[in-house]
């Protein structure tokens, strides 16, 4: 291989490990006693591992370039991760690899949203375990439908009910006594309906 | 591993069928015996027996001095799918076996990167390249159609197996 060969067309993708296309005399493997690790050619264990030929720096350089005309500036002003999570304090984690549909996790803290101690009680209430009370952060994993589009207008239609929910004042004789991954019970004198709780049903 | 399939079967014959004379009957519920301590080894010999480095070290080496042959992401925590996994892994190690006959170097490396199946092959230049060419072609294609997902065979060519040590 000549010197100066554009190693990035060598190893354009991800690609197990060739002896004849790398260079260097690499050995590997345990030694025998008094031997030397095995060489490249054959070397299944040099084949096992994952390599990163692929991303040397000039390459990495290369990536970059092609694909920046379609990205914009980042903003300056947020130059800080303190600025980011106070003008954008949500959070939306997306997971595509789970059996088909794709999971979206929006997660907000409470103290970003506007709810006085009882509605944030309530709001902990109706959510249950989905409160991490250390973190002070609401997650909801939403994961009924087909498109992440979907996931993500549930999640975010979720949310709103939730924070306007907490914020309603509940007549006396109605309580909120269990939340639960099956359905949310109430113990009611009247019969008093509300839809919100059918939503977090799962 | 036919040598501790046999012991097995030897282990399994329970003693009562040698002696049908005896009317006793003592219930003893045997399983046969796992012989862990076998398990993957070549046993030492004259010093006349060639091994690879992957049949020279014991299963034990494993993570210290062997890596995996087979990659995926089936076994790690909250996913699914590695019974699935293990199951083709078993039966692409078959077919290869069959389809390269006499060929293969060494063991087969199975890495999986999302939906594409990379077959990692080392190969003994027995076979014509024409050859070679096209049971590779079959190969993929035959994988490809009987899985549903990519099938890529990264093959490596060697004059002769390698050996690491003589056993």
């Amino acid at each position: 291989m000549a010197v100066d060969q554009d190693w990035s067309s060598v190893y354009p993708t991800a690609a197990a490990f060739r002896p004849a296309s790398v260079p260097p005399p690499i050995r590997m493997g345990y030694p025998v006693k008094r031997g030397v690790p095995l060489p490249k050619e054959g070397n299944l264990e040099l084949i096992k591992i994952p390599n990163f030929l692929r991303l040397t720096p000039p390459a990495i350089k290369k990536h970059c370039a092609a694909f920046k005309d379609f990205f914009t500036e980042w903003p300056g002003a947020l130059d800080r991760d303190e600025k980011c999570e106070l003008h954008f304090p949500n959070e939306i984690e997306t997971d595509d690899f789970s059996a088909g549909t794709s999971i979206r996790n929006p997660k907000v803290k409470l103290s970003d949203l506007n709810l006085d101690d009882h509605a944030k009680k309530q709001l902990i209430k109706l959510v249950g375990e989905r409160y991490g009370k250390n973190i002070d952060m609401l997650t909801i994993a939403m994961d009924r439908c087909p498109l992440r589009k979907q996931n993500y207008n549930y999640g975010i239609h979720l949310l709103t009910v939730l924070y306007h929910e907490s914020w309603c004042r509940l007549p006396e004789n109605i309580q909120i006594i269990k939340c639960s991954s099956v359905g949310l019970k109430r113990r009611q004198e009247n019969s008093y309906n509300v839809p919100l709780l059918s939503c977090l049903e799962k | 591993m036919a040598a501790p399939v046999a012991a097995r079967a030897l282990r399994a014959v329970p003693w009562r069928c040698a002696h049908p004379a005896l009317s006793a009957r003592h219930d003893l519920h045997t399983t046969p015996a796992c012989l862990k301590t076998r398990a993957a080894r070549v046993r030492v010999g004259k010093g006349d027996k060639p091994v690879t480095y992957e049949k020279a070290h014991a299963p034990h080496y494993i993570a210290h001095r062997k890596g995996w042959l087979s990659l995926h992401t089936g076994n790690l925590d909250g996913e699914a799918g590695a019974a699935e996994r293990t199951v083709e892994d078993v039966f692409l190690r078959k077919f290869l076996y069959g389809t390269f006959p006499g060929c293969l170097a060494n063991e087969v490396v199975l890495k999986r990167r999302a939906n594409l199946l990379v077959v990692c092959l080392v190969l003994v230049q027995n076979l014509a390249p024409s050859k070679l060419y096209f049971l590779i072609g079959y190969t993929e294609t035959l994988l490809s159609h009987f899985y549903k997902c990519p099938v890529r065979l990264e093959v490596q060519t060697v004059p002769t197996k390698v050996i690491y040590k003589y056993l």
